[in-house]
Formats: C-alpha cells, structure tokens, sequence
C-alpha cells in the first residue's frame, strides 16, 4: 500500500484540504477580475476628470485680467526706492476683469485659437485641422510603406534578411518619441521639410516637419500590425493560389490582401490614432502657434500638442486658458475613442471567414 | 588605540586642509589672505587666527574676458567691516533651506547667488549648506506660488501688479520689494537678415495687433527684403511679454499682435530665429549675448540714432528697452528662516560681482542706494531667536 502512494507523484496526490483549496481559487479569481476590470476603472476616471472642468469651460467665468497696470522703468525703480507690500496700492474687486464662459457656438464655430491672450479665442478648428493634416502626413508616409515592409518581410525576404530586418525594426518602435522629436528638429526640418515643400519658405518649425516625423514613427508598429495580419491568412489559401499557378504578386494582391484587409484596415486605424495622440514629436517639431491654415510648410499645433504646451505652465491656473486644456482633451478623447470604435467596426465588416 | 573609523576621520580633516574649505572656527588653516584660491571656493570663508578671509574674483578679472590675461583669478581675502554680521547669519543659517521661484529672466542671476552662498554656507557649516532651490515659472506663475506661501523669495522681471499684491494681502503674506539688476530687452534676427537697426516706430508696427500687420519685413520698411516676418514671443505669462508690451510702445500687453509663436523656454525663440531666415524674437540681454553665435542682436532707435543694448546705454537709458528686475522676499521667511535673510544679504551686497558673473547689467549707482534701503529695513525687522 505504501509503495503504491509513493509511486504516485506527489503533485497528483489528492491534497485533503479541498476546502481551502476552494477558497483560494475563489481568492485568486477576484484578484484577476479586479485586476481585468482596472482598464474600465481608469477609463471612467480620466473622463470623469476631463469632464469637470470642461463642463466649468462651458458654463462658469473666471478671471481674465486686471486691466493694463503701470509699468515701472529703471529710473522709476531708483526713484520710487524700495516698496513694501503695505506701500502698494493694492487693487479692488473692481478692477478684475472677467472673462465669460466659452459658448459651444464658438468652440466649434470660430477658426481663431488664441486662449492664452487676455480676452481670448475659443476656436478649436486650427487645432483639429492641425491634427488631421499631420495625420494625414504621417499616414501617407506610414501606411503604404508599412504595408509593403510587411508584404516584404512575410512573402519576399529570405530567412537571413527576416532574421536582421524584424529585430531592427522592433528596436525602432522601441525609441523613445522625444529623440523622433529632436531629430525632426535638427535633421527632418532644416534637411528634408525644407527643400521638399513648393509653396513657401519652410521654417526650422513646421507641421510637414512633424508629420514626416511621426510618420517614421508609427511606421514599425504598422509594419508589424500588417505583417500580423498576413500570417493570420490561412496557408491553404496560399497554397492553393499556387497550385493553380498564380504568380507571387497575384497571390499577394488577388488573395493574401483580400484575405488580410481586414486585419491591415485595423493596423491603419490603430496607427492613426497612435499619430493623432503623438504628443512630443509635434510639440518639439511643429512650433507652438495654432493657425488656421492648410498649409503644411507653417507652423501648427495639434490637439495633443496643444496640451502639452498649456501644461507647461504658460496658463495661469483656473484661468479659460487653462480649462481649454480639459475641453480640448475631452475631445482628443472622444475623437480617438470613436476611432477606436470604428476600427472594431472595420475589422467586423470585411473579416472574411474561411475555416 | 585608534579604530578605522578615527583614521578615516582624521584623513578627511586632513584634506579638508587642503581644499582650503575647513569649517570656520578650526585651529589650523593652510590659506592665507592673498593666496590662490578656485572657482568652486568663491565665496567661501576661512578664519585664519582671529580674523576671516574669503575667496573672491580678483577685480579686473572676468569670468566672461575673451582676453586671456583679463581671465578670472581668485584670491583669498581678509574680510573687514559688516563680516561680524554677515557670519552671524550663516552660521545659524545651517542646513536651511530657500525655496525660490519665479522669472525665467531673473533665474539665471539669481542660480549664480544661490550657488555662492551654498559654498558661503558650506565653508561655514561643514557639509551642511544652505539649500536654495530656484525654480522657473515665470513671472506671473512665481507670483501666484509666492502668494500662495510656497515660496521664500519670487523672482520678477517686472514689478509686482496692484492685483497681485492684493492677493497676497488677501493671504497675509508681506513682502520687500528689491531691485537686483537691469536688463535690456533684445531683439534678436536671423544672422543673414540684412537689418541690423529698427527705429521704434518700426518695433510698434511690426508687433502691434492690426489688421493691416505686416507679413513681409518688406511691408515695415520698404528698403527691407521681401523676406516673409516669422514672430516669435515670451510666454503670455512671463514678465517679459508684459514688459514687451510696454516697452515695445504698442500700449500694452493686450495691443501685442497674437499671431506669435509664444513659448517660456527662450530657447524655443533662438531656435526659432536661427532656423528661420525671416525669424525676429525677443528676450532678456543677457541671453542674447549668450546665445550671440546663433542670432543677431538688433540695434534700436528712438530718435537719437542706433543704439547698440550694452551695459552703459541699459544703465543710462538710452537704449530704449530697458527695465529692472527685482526679487520679492517674503517678510514672514525673513523672520524666520535666518537662511532667507542671510541669502538676501549676501545676494545684495555682492550684487555688482554676480551680475557681472551671470553676464547682467548690474544696478546704477541710484538703484543701489535705494537697495541699500531696503536691506536697512530688512534688518530692522523685529528679529526672531533662530
């Protein structure tokens, strides 16, 4: 009898505790759930964040200025000598100036941005025609060289050129976005933004500048989102195109891109909303003006750059400048979100099944 | 018998003899008024006997002399007169610490005070030095934190509004107003851009907002090339953009054209300026100077001729955008936090020097009779035991 226990290993004995046992899984199982459900969690507490002070954007003044004070010159400094805080004459209430709050009519319905300055313009256009166009610029650049990468890496390359490319270019998604920056900075901008552009003088800032940059760098994540796409198509389908003597740029256009089109749509989509959040590349790249213009060789400011730059500290707290950083972040949600959504979507609609 | 941890002890005093920075008070010292000293003991304070010695620049001598015999020389020197006060305030200044704020302009001047009291401090106390921390946030966000309470001193690089003195009285926080330098603001432009003087007419049209703003420099001067204008500004938070809009003659801050790449970082406008052929932006004098291998520093005219921004026409006015910059210690930290006090001091009475260091216009001679008021007030401010 003993031998026979001592035969059986000790990993399949039953334990005898199978309570505890239960009540462990039980343990371990809402740690998990909690765990999964944090994504939720956060979600729900970044738009509960953004949608507070937007909703004081919106509805509520605050103060804008303290009307034009005297300005005190060198000669006035040696005159007036030292002040003390009791010596100054010190505002009233009447002196504030308020600024009123933001109408939706004109967040949506004004092409002027210009937050910062006293009065101020609410006009959120530039920022989001900014956005589309570097997008746009980045897709142009990233889309149609990620998906040739991808046809290159999985259909063409031999296993020695797989071996050195796809290392690389995992290394390349891995650097970090501030270093793209700079080197839109110094080597995009005065390099190639420059000599490139027709109709004006390009400048050391600019949204061309920005939006090749980006390009390059959403461009190894698309590469690998489509190269996934392409190894999801079924080796049959392949096969069989072959067998009945397509050549392999027909079995590349006539089946693996039909095939795949679905999972290379949802690549693009998921690309494109990684460039519309692009944050520093932009910021460092693009200057800081947001003009309402369609012209790629000016500067220009994306939502998220937008962001950035009133983070830093040129707004004054609680001001209408600084609000306009929640408004225009729950857009840049709500427009990244949806593209979220869409790419679901797409990914639905022209998934073919064939198994 | 002597444990490792004595000998180890005995060894640092022992090199501490031979950097020169041995706490004040020790029996032996190897330095001597007139000796050598470095760059890093500037400042510092030995006794030697009964009587003190500090290292200082030698005069004559500059930090920034492109003239190799005119290159900075240190040397110890006996301390006379306010000495007795001085070390009584560094000496309970030990392992304080300063929390300043404030004008991206003024930073820099104030950094180089911070660093030579540190080493003051530290060759007083030991280790333990004075801390000063000195954050950017400009003008108008230093004010904000400062009357708030979260800060010693707020760097400014105009005075203080009437609204934000209200808001500090509103929070019981009592200031001193203290001119600590001039500045010049510069206009700077690209290197190849031909013009390299403006009459303030010109300044007023190519900044003031207007419907009819000049786009081309063309449009401002006809003589001038057809080059497209590309503004860059001081943050709208910063001193700087409220005193350009001053000094700059369009009426104010508010009047300022918008279409203007503004940012807080000035490199963001040297970068700017360099890259752009048609680039024109301003800041303070001393990072024009700074950065003179990157941009051109105009020349400005209102009336009299062109008049280059140096430390003689700053001083005396006659280059037209000038204006002082101050420092706003809190009354309160003055009391009681003897470091604040001791900091101000220092910061005041060596003024000249750490402005030249930090490539300043240092104050006129006026200036610095109204400032010597301020730190007779200061003192008699009724004193706290530290």
């Amino acid at each position: 009898m003993t031998t026979l226990m001592s035969s059986i290993p000790t990993d399949l004995r039953p334990s005898g505790h199978i309570q505890r046992q239960r009540r462990i899984e039980r343990f371990v199982v809402a740690i998990l759930m909690v765990i999964a459900s944090s994504g939720v969690i956060i979600t729900t507490g970044i738009v509960f964040s953004l949608v507070q002070p937007t909703y004081r954007f919106f509805t509520e003044r605050a103060i804008s200025g303290y009307g034009n004070e005297e300005f005190v010159g060198v000669e006035e400094s040696a005159e007036s000598g030292v002040r003390d805080s009791s010596e100054l004459g010190f505002a009233d209430e009447s002196q504030i100036q308020y600024a009123e709050p933001v109408t939706l009519g004109e967040f949506f319905g004004s092409t002027a941005w210009y937050p910062q300055y006293g009065d101020g313009d609410f006009g959120v256009w530039p920022l989001l025609v900014g956005t589309f166009l570097i997008m746009l610029t980045a897709s142009l650049i990233a889309v149609p060289a990620g998906v040739g990468i991808a046809f290159f890496l999985s259909q063409y390359a031999g296993q020695r050129a797989r071996r050195i490319l796809k290392p690389v270019l995992e290394v390349l998604a891995g650097v970090p976005t501030v270093v793209f920056g700079f080197f839109a900075l110094f080597f995009v901008g005065p390099n190639i933004a420059k000599n490139i552009w027709p109709f004006n003088e390009v400048g050391i800032y600019s949204g061309l500048s920005a939006g090749i940059t980006v390009g390059l760098m959403i461009l190894p994540m698309m590469a690998t989102l489509a190269d996934d796409a392409i190894s999801a198509v079924p080796n049959s389908l392949v096969e069989g195109a072959f067998a009945l003597g397509a050549t392999k740029r027909e079995v590349c256009t006539g089946v693996i891109l039909p095939a795949g089109l679905s999972g290379i749509m949802a690549a693009i989509i998921i690309a494109l909303s990684r460039a519309i959040g692009e944050t520093t590349i932009v910021l460092l790249a693009a200057g800081s003006q947001a003009v309402w213009t369609f012209n790629l060789g000016k500067e220009m400011q994306t939502m998220a750059s937008y962001i950035g730059f009133a983070g830093i500290g040129d707004q004054p707290v609680d001001s209408k400048g600084y609000q306009t950083i929640f408004a225009v972040g729950l857009l840049l949600f709500i427009i990244t979100f949806g593209l979220n959504m869409m790419s679901r979507k797409v990914v639905k609609r022209f998934r073919e099944v064939y198994e | 018998m002597t444990t490792i941890r004595q000998k180890l002890a005995r060894g640092v005093v022992a090199t501490a003899v031979v950097a020169g920075t041995l706490a004040v008070g020790a029996p032996v010292f190897a330095a001597k008024a007139g000796d050598k000293c470095e760059l890093k003991q500037v400042y510092s304070i030995a006794k030697v006997g009964t009587s003190y010695i500090r290292c200082e620049i030698v005069p004559g001598t500059s930090l920034h002399a492109s003239d190799p015999k005119k290159k900075a020389q240190f040397k110890w020197k006996s301390l006379t007169g306010k000495t007795a006060d001085l070390q009584w305030q560094m000496a309970s200044a030990k392992g304080a610490n300063i929390r300043i704020d404030g004008s991206s302009t003024v930073a820099p001047l104030a950094t180089v005070a911070a660093k030579y009291f540190e080493s003051a401090t530290k060759s007083i106390s030991g280790k333990k030095g004075v801390k000063v921390a000195v954050g950017i946030s400009g003008t108008g966000g230093g004010f904000e934190k400062f009357c708030r309470g979260e800060t010693d001193i707020s760097n400014a690089s105009r005075a203080i509004k009437s609204s934000e003195a209200a808001i500090c009285q509103k929070n019981g926080i009592s200031f001193t107003e203290i001119p600590i330098a001039n500045d010049g603001l510069a206009l700077v432009v690209n290197k190849n851009n031909p013009v390299s003087c403006m009459t303030m007419a010109e300044v007023k049209k190519m900044w003031a907002a207007s419907s009819s703003a000049p786009t081309k420099w063309s449009d401002i001067n006809s003589s001038w090339p057809s080059t497209p204008l590309k503004l860059f500004g001081a943050g709208t938070d910063s001193g700087t953009f409220d005193a350009f809009g001053d000094l700059s003659t369009v009426g104010g801050k508010d009047k300022l054209r918008k279409d203007v790449s503004t940012s807080e970082d000035d490199n963001v406008t040297v970068r700017g300026v360099n890259g752009d052929t048609g680039g024109v932006g301003y800041f303070g004098l001393s990072y024009a100077i700074e950065n003179a291998d990157k941009v051109k520093t105009l020349k400005l005219d209102k009336g009299a001729g062109c008049v280059e921004p140096t430390v003689a026409t700053v001083q005396g006015g006659t280059y037209p955008m000038s204006r002082p910059l101050f420092i706003y210690p809190k009354n309160d930290s003055l009391l009681s936090n003897p470091a604040v006090g001791a900091f101000v001091n220092f910061f005041a009475s060596n003024v000249k020097q750490i402005s030249e260091d930090a490539v300043f216009v240092p104050l006129t001679d006026s200036q610095i009779k109204a400032m010597s008021g301020a730190l007779l007030r200061i003192a008699a401010l009724p004193k706290k035991k530290p």
